[in-house]
């Protein structure tokens, strides 16, 4: 379970992010979204040790992580994908995979783990070809499966479906419902609507650095600050 | 009190030249990303611009002035710009750190070249024999005219900066080059008005200084080094911090110079270098209370670091001993003596490959810690190879310490804290007297080291030609040693804590101890090329300073710094008399050495991944020939044969072998047709088999790459289209 409790970000003279509280438990799809700006990618920041909160919690299973290197929380079971890809373009697929393979938590050895994500994934074809060359849609695929072979309790996505294809979403949203089944949290931060609305038990709102809503799908879809500051009255008729 | 107060005064004077000097710096590393290594290089070259026109032609001081700081420095600011800093656009911080060392080695050259080293050339001080007497001190009136420029200078940046247009668009540049283009104004144009003030600025720095001492390359190259300190006080952005940095450094410096004398006669030979080392102190010391460089994210690059194979490894290792074993014989011992350097210097070229060509942390120490190596080997003395053990084990240790303060640092910083231990230890650790560790008397360089020539289970190695081979042997057990790393998981981290060190952060992997890792692992490398060098010829101190190992960098980076085929390069060309043999036969070109090598680096810009990278595709053809392969085989064994029974003498012997290896180039070539070699060698779809150049360019199909249905199916199975099928069919219909 992962808990945020009171965060707040200033940068300079501008706050970031007001007060932030969210739970992602495990085994669930939780969402996060929020207009360009709204402060969602600062929040996974803070949330994975890459910045530091002006103020409040993160908790990784009631333990408090906050001042924890990102390193350390990642062995402690926190894993995510970044919205600009971060593969390491002169490796192979493989071997981006194969980084990040703890050998101590036992079992399967590295190439088989990488093996058996590259699999479920669909992506065991491009396990020779440099992260470099592959299109962006099979990248953000091979960025989860890294994600996914560091064997994570909880993972952040942000915005692993853009850039994919209406089937490759599909697809995907098949891959996180195994993935969630299998015992993982997942904090998912997304702009395809129907996508998030599709898989997510809990979604959380978020709109200049504030959480204005958080409620089941259709709780949110109805709430009408939500309708005013983000979705719009069009797309949640779409929706 | 007197003297306090002089030295007082004299320290904010050099400060000020130092100020006037870092504000170069910055600006041109604010406004255009560039660290410019070569701003005291510049300097140095201005200062004997001026005394050219001023002293030795006679024209007067104004009109020197005008002519040096006006017209030649900024012209020299824009032709940088235009030519050589515009092509770094989405290179690494190596890539562009490299260019501007190329560009000091450069100037060195040149100015050693035009004005040759020996002669006396007074420079005059401004006003000299004027001094102003106040509150009963005397100050020369060129320490007030320094103090002059430094204020004119920074009340002119502060107007230039805010108050105009073009300092606004100047200061835009920094953030976003291409946002400044799209509203109207040109990024390339700010650039070359910094690049212009820049030199501008470090020539005025190099003119004030060089009165104060003598007139000569080097020491005023490194003296305006100083002045880095100074820039990172100021944390690269802020002119103002820069100027109080610049007043601490020249206050220290002018106190411990000027109490020096204080100390008890026996102390003073151990704190003068401590006094020399100041700068290079404060600069540790600010680098050490910086706050942690935040982590990168990936960007696209120009650069990849390709993955050597297995058989180029096992090739070039065998080639480079049984090399070594044929010319061995062929050379006198007294050009042996000579070329006895080359694979010292190519295990130091091959220390540079973990740390600086894959994790891609800049250290400029790796000659530094050949050094520690060197001393090691020699103080402990053991002829066999146990002893390459101990250097490596003492040289690995000292890299480790020096990387600690380091791991939260990168880029420029690292570099920068690295040089600043280089001079460290090369102005006062090397050089102490002797001291005593315990009870026993020690001392790092006591003149030169003893040579201990290598011994192996018995078999003696003194003879010149055998330690030139066994040399060659240690070089080719570490080459292979640097691709199993390369090959290895801890290989991998490394790239990836060059490329993307916010996503091996998140998933789990601790950057601090891979720099820590690769940081001690290259440095017991280097701490063998170190042994190496010093069981060849008496080691010496300045062999292991800065500007000695920035030629081994930049040679390294030009023949590629991901390639073990590099450091040969670098053995070759500084550690064996071969270029300047090559050159001198003809005409003086010997003295334009450093400055051609220069030039070479510069270019790196066009190509940063070097010249293994461009080579890679000849060899490969090659090797995929057998019976071309064969044929050179025999080739140069026939030649090698002709040579020792002395049937020919070396230079038909080394023409044969040059037309050998061309030859055998052109015939792979003329065999394998170019199309079908490249998709059988590289195959199409940049499988890493150590391909380096990515397939077909998807937007040049049908432009520079013909518009073939082959290549628009091979482009759709790399792109994994094939299997949708209607790609393909839009293909054939429009080819």
């Amino acid at each position: 379970m992962l808990a945020v409790e009171d965060v707040s970000v200033r940068f300079g003279g501008q706050l970031a992010l007001q007060d932030v509280n969210l739970q992602a438990p495990v085994g669930e799809i939780t969402g996060l979204i929020g207009p360009n700006g709204a402060g969602k990618t600062t929040l996974f920041n803070v949330i994975t040790g890459l910045g530091s909160p002006t103020r409040g919690r993160v908790l990784l299973d009631d333990r408090d992580v906050t001042r924890i290197a990102p390193h350390r929380r990642a062995r402690l079971g926190l894993s995510r994908t970044f919205q600009q890809l971060q593969l390491v373009g002169s490796l192979s697929v493989r071997e981006n995979i194969e980084l990040v393979v703890r050998r101590d938590r036992g079992g399967e050895s590295a190439s088989a783990c990488a093996t058996r994500v590259m699999d479920l994934l669909g992506v065991a074809h491009l396990a020779d070809v440099l992260a470099h060359t592959i299109p962006t849609g099979q990248a953000r695929l091979v960025e989860l499966a890294r994600a996914l072979a560091s064997r994570p309790r909880l993972l952040l996505l942000d915005e692993p479906a853009s850039g994919q294809d209406p089937q490759e979403t599909d697809q995907f949203k098949e891959i996180l419902r195994t993935v969630a089944a299998d015992g993982v949290g997942i904090l998912l931060v997304e702009h395809d609507v129907p996508l998030v609305m599709g898989v997510c038990s809990r979604i959380h709102v978020l709109d200049y650095g504030r959480i204005i809503a958080s409620g089941s799908p259709s709780e949110v879809q109805s709430d009408p600050e939500v309708v005013a500051a983000y979705l719009g009255t069009t797309e949640v008729s779409d929706a | 009190m007197d003297k306090f107060l002089s030295i007082t005064v004299g320290g904010f004077a050099t400060g000020a030249i130092y100020a006037v000097a870092a504000s170069g710096l910055v600006l041109t590393y604010a406004t255009t990303g560039t660290f410019n290594f070569a701003h005291g290089a510049i300097g140095m070259v201005a200062a004997f611009l001026y005394w050219q026109v001023h002293v030795a032609w006679g024209w007067s001081t104004p009109v020197s002035l005008v002519a040096v700081l006006l017209v030649a420095a900024p012209l020299f600011g824009v032709g940088l710009e235009r030519l050589i800093m515009r092509r770094l656009e989405g290179t690494s911080e190596t890539t562009r750190l490299v260019v501007t060392i190329s560009l000091l080695l450069g100037l060195l050259g040149f100015s050693v070249a035009m004005w040759a080293p020996g002669t006396n050339r007074p420079m005059r001080q401004f006003f000299q024999g004027n001094v102003l007497e106040l509150a009963g001190i005397r100050i020369p009136w060129h320490q007030l005219v320094s103090l002059a420029a430094a204020a004119a200078v920074a009340i002119g940046l502060r107007l230039l900066l805010y108050g105009t247009r073009r300092g606004i668009t100047m200061r835009a540049s920094v953030d976003n080059r291409s946002l400044v283009a799209l509203n109207g104004s040109r990024p390339e144009h700010s650039a070359m008005v910094s690049w212009a003030l820049g030199c501008s600025l470090a020539a005025l720095s190099g003119i004030l200084i060089a009165p104060t001492l003598t007139l000569s390359a080097v020491p005023l190259t490194l003296l305006i080094v100083n002045a880095y300190g100074a820039a990172i006080f100021g944390r690269l952005q802020s002119l103002p911090l820069t100027f109080v940095g610049a007043m601490v450094i020249g206050l220290a410096t002018s106190y411990g110079i000027g109490y020096l004398s204080s100390l008890p006669t026996d102390l003073q030979p151990y704190a003068r270098g401590l006094v020399d080392a100041l700068p290079a102190i404060v600069l540790l010391a600010v680098v050490w209370l910086l706050p942690a460089s935040r982590l990168a994210q990936v960007t696209r690059t120009r650069e990849i670091a390709a993955k050597p194979s297995w058989g180029g490894a096992i090739a070039l290792a065998v080639a480079s001993v049984v090399g070594s074993a044929m010319l061995a014989p062929l050379l006198t011992t007294g050009e042996l003596v000579s070329i006895g350097r080359l694979w010292g210097i190519a295990i130091v070229g091959l220390s540079m490959i973990p740390v600086i060509g894959l994790s891609g942390q800049l250290s400029l120490s790796q000659l530094t810690f050949a050094g520690f190596g060197a001393v090691a080997y020699a103080h402990l003395g053991w002829a066999n190879p146990l002893g390459l053990v101990w250097a490596a084990l003492v040289a690995g240790v000292v890299a480790g310490l020096v990387a600690l303060p380091l791991v939260r640092l990168q880029g420029i910083y690292v570099a920068l804290a690295t040089a600043a231990f280089t001079v460290l230890c090369d102005r006062w650790l090397f050089p102490l007297p002797e001291f005593s560790i315990g009870s026993r008397p020690f001392q790092f360089f006591p003149g030169s080291l003893p040579v201990v020539r290598p011994h192996l289970l018995g078999i003696d190695l003194t003879s010149p030609t055998a330690s030139f081979v066994y040399a060659s042997v240690v070089f080719a057990l570490l080459a292979l040693l640097v691709v199993a790393i390369r090959r290895s998981a801890f290989g991998a981290r490394l790239i990836a804590i060059k490329e993307g060190p916010a996503a091996v952060a998140t998933a789990g992997i601790s950057v601090a101890a891979v720099k820590v890792g690769v940081f001690a692992l290259s440095g017991a490398i280097a701490g063998i090329g170190g042994a190496i060098l010093s069981s060849s010829s008496p080691a010496t101190v300045s062999q292991f300073d800065l500007v000695a190992g920035l030629p081994i960098l930049l040679v390294m980076v030009v023949g590629g710094i991901t390639s073990v085929g590099a450091p040969v390069f670098a053995g070759v060309f500084l550690g064996s008399p071969l270029p300047t043999k090559l050159m001198s036969g003809h005409f003086d070109l010997g003295r334009w050495q450093n400055a051609l090598i220069g030039l070479v680096g510069v270019s790196v810009g066009r190509n940063p991944n070097g010249v293994s990278a461009a080579l890679n595709p000849a060899g490969r053809r090659v090797k995929a020939d057998l019976p071309v392969a064969a044929a050179l085989i025999v080739a140069l064994g026939t030649a090698w044969g002709l040579r020792i029974t002395e049937t020919i003498s070396n230079g038909p012997y080394v023409a044969l072998t040059i037309a050998a290896l061309v030859g055998s180039v052109w015939l792979a070539r003329r065999r394998l047709p170019e199309a079908i070699s490249l998709a059988e060698l590289d195959s199409v779809r940049g499988v890493a088999s150590g391909a380096t150049a990515p397939m077909i360019e998807p937007e040049l199909l049908g432009l520079t790459v013909p518009y073939t249905p082959e290549a628009v199916a091979a482009l759709d199975e790399a792109l994994d289209l094939a299997s949708a099928g209607r790609r393909v069919e839009v293909s054939s219909a429009g080819g």
